[in-house]
C-alpha cells in the first residue's frame, strides 16, 4: 500500500532568505524545536501553522509543503 | 520573540525537574520496601516529602490559580510541537501505568520483609505515580531532543 506523507521544502527556503532556524521561529511567532520538527519531518503543521510560515517566508503553502506518495515493499508471492 | 524560546527553556528545565522527582520518588520507594522493619510511616515520609516539594515548587513558579495563566502557559503551552510532545508523553505515561502493575504487584506483594496489606497498598499507589509520573517526563524530554540545525 502506498504510504502519503507530506514533504516540506523549508529549508530550501529558509536558506533563500538567509535565515537561521531561530529568525524563522521568531518571525513565525513559534519555537526553534518547532521549525527543526517540521524542517526534519517529525511533525505535521496545522493548517495555521503552515500558512503563519509561508507567511514569515513569503510564499505560498502549496510551495513549502507537498503531498507525496511513498511504495512501501511489497512481498512477492 | 526572544521571550518563547527563554520560557521555552525553562519549561523545559521544569520538566527535567519533574523527571528528577519522580525518577528519585521511585528509586526511594524500592529502597524503603526493601529495607527490614518496614511499616507504613517509612513508606509515606519521603513519598509525602517528594510530593510537597514539587507542590511547593509549583506555587512558587506559577501561583495559585489554576490552571495555571502563567507566561510560560501561555508562550509555551501554545505552541504545536510542544502540544504534540506533551499528547505524546501522556500515551507514555498511560501505557507504563498500564504495563507496570503486574510487575509491581508482585514485587509489593512479596519483596517487602513484612508485606502487609497496608504496605502493599502504599508501595503500590506511590510507585504507580512515580512510574507514570517518570515515564511522562522522560517521554517528553526525549521527544523535544532538537536536530542539528544543517
Amino acid at each position: 500500500m502506498d504510504e502519503i506523507t507530506v514533504e516540506n521544502t523549508l529549508k530550501v527556503h529558509r536558506a533563500i532568505k538567509n535565515l537561521t532556524q531561530a529568525n524563522l521561529a521568531d518571525l513565525a511567532g513559534i519555537t526553534r524545536a518547532s521549525v527543526n520538527a517540521i524542517e526534519g519531518g517529525r511533525m505535521t503543521p496545522s493548517i495555521l501553522l503552515a500558512l503563519k510560515l509561508a507567511d514569515a517566508l513569503d510564499v505560498s503553502v502549496d510551495e513549502l509543503f507537498r503531498l507525496s506518495e511513498r511504495k512501501s515493499e511489497q512481498k512477492s508471492p | 520573540m526572544k521571550e518563547l524560546e527563554r520560557h521555552y527553556r525553562f519549561h523545559l528545565r521544569r520538566m527535567a525537574m519533574g523527571l528528577a522527582f519522580s525518577l528519585s520518588m521511585g528509586v526511594t520507594m524500592i529502597f524503603s520496601l526493601i529495607r527490614p522493619g518496614i511499616h507504613v510511616g517509612i513508606l509515606l515520609a519521603p513519598a509525602l516529602v517528594f510530593i510537597m516539594a514539587m507542590v511547593v515548587l509549583n506555587i512558587a513558579l506559577c501561583g495559585w490559580e489554576w490552571p495555571h495563566s502563567t507566561a510560560e502557559d501561555r508562550y509555551v503551552g501554545r505552541d504545536e510541537w510542544v502540544q504534540a510532545n506533551v499528547n505524546r508523553a501522556r500515551k507514555s505515561a498511560l501505557h507504563s501505568i498500564y504495563a507496570a502493575q503486574v510487575p509491581l504487584m508482585f514485587f509489593v506483594a512479596y519483596v517487602p520483609a513484612v508485606p502487609t496489606v497496608s504496605v502493599s497498598v502504599v508501595g503500590m499507589a506511590i510507585l504507580t505515580m512515580a512510574s507514570g509520573g517518570t515515564a511522562f517526563f522522560a517521554s517528553y524530554l526525549f521527544h523535544s531532543r532538537q536536530h542539528i540545525d544543517g
